[in-house]
């Protein structure tokens, strides 16, 4: 980070530490640095810089005039100019209002009231962003609304799942617990009897569902998450053919060349589906790294074209009849 | 760094408190003089190059510095507004700004980010004493951390009806292009953002894609000379940005795998997802269809047409030669 935007992003916390602490007088050094997400050591710090700031004179009765040191709990005595923060600029009032849209667009146990009352109070103070930011609706088809029932009624999930590595279709009894929305796609999380663990679906991967029993008894433990999944790094040739492939994934350059060729990295968390990506790459990529997983798309290739040598199977105009 | 140099924010806070102590403007010789730090610049020209990046920065940030100027138009000095500067009257319960926090933790580590908890940290500094969020567990998690850096300022010149120029690479060219752009409405479509505005060198509407912007996005002070047209529906024209699927074809999917082909299937009915049979999909190029074939291995095989059974069988050679042996 550079001097610049390091001494800005300080003086933008200085601006709102100052009405906060007075606001919430007699809070400690370390609940104030955590709520500003910084270690006491740097709020220490800013409490020392404050206190030598302030009005043109500079004597005792011009700077601002905090009491941090009687009782490890923070006073502010005189804050000069400070005692209300600056206004949201309009970049700020937007990322935070599209974040209520995206919030409210999500089914979940959310406090719907609340959400509605915040974003009116703020659209009215900062203005509406209704024309010029538009989000995907979501689609409440069959799924969602059996997903909405569910997580309200306590009740098990039977559902057929085409996971989005493996591309196979799997049955599986969900006990649901919480909704989960990234970047722009809606998963739900839930507790599968079948694998045993907690597990994310993929709203739109559900090939079917049927809303079961109320649920009973569980094996889920309370408060138990998906366990983060560990992201390694794979590196990708890309020929001039699939170059369009660093628009829709999240892929680092590593190096250009001459003929429109590109190296680039991708953090992947699950194997099949990098195998999955350089399959549909049509051989215009190629897997650098890990180089493991080259013998395992070479033979999936080779299994895959041994199967147009075959005879055609059922469905096929010459082979209605026939098995695979 | 020597420790007797002034903190350059300690500077700048000590400049933001000399420009809101007066109600008259004041004049730049006065603020050199008594903001400590700006006497250090070696020379006059260093001093100015100073004070004028100094004021960038802060009206940057938001804050609201005026040029007082005098009936001859010279500038008199500057000054910081507290009825401009202060946030006020916006007071929320504990339940609400238990979902504004929410609300900000959605960036994640997006560029949003920054912005949307700035945002949340001065709204919580402007309540009264004693109100504070109520610590609860949502029952959601919403997270969009795959953003563009071009969102910020497309959002500022949005709304404020500005016009916007950018660096443009379209499609397939190599080589990105400068755009002038009137931006009407900024929308995100299946995990993608977009910016939908009149193009000026097209001279027609036309829909941006923001991961396709390079490098940063000039503001200008200039009003939009085309603005929206009350009857853009910029959502459609989004969706009509992504053209239909006018290629098509059988494939076969075995049992119980294909799941993706299963899903884009146009089949009527739909197969069971544990039998073997064909499928109709459709897309955009014959390129997608091959891409999805070859995505499904073995799991599925094209029946027609003749000339796609033929690229996906090439497709295929090609991805087992470039990986047999170690590679480079």
């Amino acid at each position: 980070m550079s001097t610049s935007t390091s001494s800005i992003a300080r003086l933008s916390r200085l601006l709102a530490l100052v009405p906060w602490l007075t606001v919430n007088d007699g809070v400690t050094v370390s609940e104030a640095a955590s709520h500003f997400d910084v270690s006491p050591a740097q709020l220490e710090k800013d409490l020392w810089l404050l206190i030598v700031c302030g009005l043109p004179g500079y004597g005792p009765d011009q700077l601002v005039d905090i009491d941090f040191w009687d009782d490890g709990r923070i006073h502010v005595i005189d804050p000069q100019t400070l005692r209300k923060p600056l206004r949201i600029a309009p970049a700020e009032a937007m990322s935070l209002l599209v974040a209520l849209r995206l919030l409210a667009q999500v089914p979940g146990s959310h406090d719907r009231a609340a959400l509605v009352s915040a974003t009116n109070r703020l659209q009215h103070a900062v203005g509406d962003v209704d024309a010029s930011v538009l989000l995907d609706d979501v689609k409440v088809d069959e799924v969602l609304s059996n997903v909405t029932i569910a997580l309200q009624q306590n009740r098990l999930l039977h559902l057929r799942y085409g996971g989005v590595a493996g591309d196979t279709v799997t049955e599986r009894d969900v006990e649901p617990l919480r909704m989960e929305a990234t970047d722009g796609r809606t998963y739900l999380e839930g507790f599968c009897r079948t694998a045993g663990a907690v597990r994310t679906f993929r709203i739109d991967r559900i090939v079917d569902i049927k809303v079961g029993d109320v649920i009973t008894a569980t094996n889920a433990q309370i408060g138990e998450t998906t366990a983060p999944r560990m992201a390694f790094s794979a590196k990708i040739m890309l020929r001039p053919q699939v170059r369009w492939a660093l628009d829709v994934h999240p892929m680092r350059v590593d190096k250009e060349y001459p003929d429109g060729s590109v190296t680039a990295s991708i953090s992947v968390h699950n194997r099949a589906w990098l195998v999955r990506l350089i399959m549909s790459l049509r051989g215009y990529a190629e897997l650098v790294e890990p180089a493991d997983l080259r013998h395992l798309l070479s033979t999936q290739a080779a299994a895959a074209l041994a199967a147009y040598d075959q005879p055609m199977p059922a469905g096929s105009p010459d082979g209605q009849n026939r098995e695979v | 760094m020597a420790s007797t140099r002034i903190d350059r924010t300690e500077r700048l806070l000590n400049l933001v408190f000399c420009l809101m102590a007066s109600r008259y403007a004041v004049r730049r010789a006065d603020i050199q003089i008594s903001v400590p730090g700006y006497l250090e610049a070696p020379s006059e020209a260093a001093f100015e190059r100073m004070f004028e990046r100094d004021k960038d920065e802060l009206r940057g940030m938001g804050i609201p510095i005026d040029t007082v100027t005098d009936v001859n138009g010279e500038v008199e000095g500057y000054r910081i507004s507290l009825t401009d500067y202060e946030l006020t009257g916006l007071s929320f319960t504990t339940e609400e700004l238990a979902v504004l926090t929410l609300a900000a933790s959605v960036w994640d580590e997006a560029i949003m980010g920054p912005a949307a908890t700035t945002a949340l940290r001065k709204l919580e500094a402007a309540q009264e004493s004693g109100v504070s969020a109520t610590s609860f567990s949502p029952g959601v998690n919403v997270r969009w951390s795959e953003t563009d850096a071009a969102i910020l300022p497309l959002f500022t010149a949005v709304r404020e009806q500005r016009v916007v120029a950018f660096d443009y690479r379209s499609g397939n060219a190599p080589l990105a292009r400068k755009r002038r752009v009137d931006p009407w409405a900024v929308v995100a479509s299946d995990g993608h953002w977009y910016l939908v505005g009149h193009d000026h060198d097209r001279a027609a509407t036309r829909v941006f894609r923001l991961s396709r912007i390079v490098g940063t996005v000039q503001i200008f002070a200039d009003e939009q000379q085309h603005p929206i047209p009350p009857d853009c529906n910029a959502r459609a024209l989004v969706g009509a940005h992504e053209p239909d699927s006018p290629f098509e074809a059988k494939i076969f999917v075995r049992a119980g795998q294909g799941a993706e082909l299963r899903r884009l299937s146009q089949t009527d009915p739909r197969l069971d997802p544990f039998s073997a049979g064909a499928v109709i999909v459709g897309a955009r190029t014959s390129e997608q269809l091959q891409s999805l074939a070859c995505a499904a291995g073995i799991g599925a095989l094209v029946l027609e047409p003749e000339s796609l059974r033929q690229e996906v069988c090439a497709a295929l050679q090609r991805i087992q030669q470039v990986h047999t042996g170690d590679g480079k």
